[in-house]
């Protein structure tokens, strides 16, 4: 096949390819979209939704709040090394949590 | 702001009659969102055409209702990540032309996809053609949807996303960065695999075409 040649059928194809999809669906199809889209939305609860996202939102802002926290306190008392934190940290892990950190 | 709002402002005044249209798809995505599910419908209504066009072309007759149905589902399901950065018809037809896709990579899974060989009225269409007269022994209609038929059974051949990248690129005509943005691919991927698809797509209409 030939250049020309290939380039007719490559025309012709492209035509009949694109000359189908006139289709147009009925009302029928359109109910069963909506439907599908009813029982979803019900089966969605947005209050659940809502809350589980506000409540990750405060829990995110409570950690980065204690992570600045605990950066000030290392940086306050002297402590670079993690090794250092830890073995404070499981030494008396009450008083290193509660004390102030800009002591 | 509301979205109807940022959509309105960000668009030149020149296309003022699309703005209008896209503002009224907007106010409609607007109410859907608050709770009001029964108002997507006027969406299906705008957009059916439009989707059934996309869909009708790359899905074999029995499967386009229920592919239109996934579209018009996802869009559903995912309206709210829909920014109005562009028209709600191209965010809708990146949906229709990747369901397509992934209907097609469905099959492929399975072994699915159709391998018939060309049938007689096929071959001497084909015969016609590359002799230039493909009006011999068909009429327009008749050689249009043989056209279509050939094409559909060579397709059948490719990978889907050979497939895809064939039907975008090379009998839509459409430009590389479009198809991308259609796919959700890079503009690299999709030149460097128009170009092999093309090669391959070549190899099977030599072959039919020798059958």
């Amino acid at each position: 096949m030939n250049h020309n040649e290939r380039d007719r059928i490559d025309r012709l194809l492209a035509a009949g390819w694109r000359g189908a999809g006139e289709i147009s669906p009925g009302e029928d199809w359109k109910a069963g979209v909506m439907a599908t889209i009813r029982t979803a939305s019900a089966a969605v609860e947005p209050s659940s939704t809502n809350g589980f996202s506000s409540l990750v939102l405060r829990v995110s802002i409570a950690a980065a709040a204690a992570a600045i926290a605990l950066v000030a306190w290392t940086l306050s008392t002297g402590i670079v090394s993690y090794q250092d934190l830890a073995v404070k940290l499981l030494d008396d892990p009450a008083s290193m949590l509660f004390s102030s950190p800009f002591v | 702001m509301s979205l109807s709002a940022a959509y309105a402002m960000s668009l030149p005044v020149a296309r003022e009659s699309m703005e209008i249209e896209e503002r009224n798809d907007l106010d409609i995505i607007s109410e859907v969102l608050e709770g009001n599910t029964d108002e997507f419908g006027r969406l299906i209504d705008r957009h059916r055409e439009h989707v059934f066009r996309i869909v009708g072309r790359r899905v074999p007759r029995e499967g386009i209702d229920e592919v239109a149905h996934d579209v018009f589902v996802r869009a559903w399901s995912s309206l709210a990540s829909y920014r109005g950065e562009s028209p709600f018809q191209w965010w809708l037809s990146k949906i229709a032309v990747r369901t397509c896709h992934d209907y097609w990579r469905e099959r492929y899974r399975s072994k699915e996809t159709p391998m018939s060989s060309l049938g007689e009225k096929h071959a001497d269409w084909l015969e016609n053609t590359i002799a230039g007269e493909p009006e011999i022994s068909f009429d327009r209609s008749e050689s249009r949807m043989i056209a279509r038929d050939v094409v559909m059974r060579a397709l059948a051949h490719l990978s889907p996303a050979d497939r895809a990248v064939i039907e975008l690129v090379h009998l839509e005509e459409r430009p590389a960065r479009e198809a991308a943005d259609l796919l959700g691919w890079s503009v690299v991927n999709i030149k460097v695999r128009a170009h092999r698809s093309r090669k391959k797509l070549k190899k099977i209409l030599d072959k039919m075409e020798e059958r």
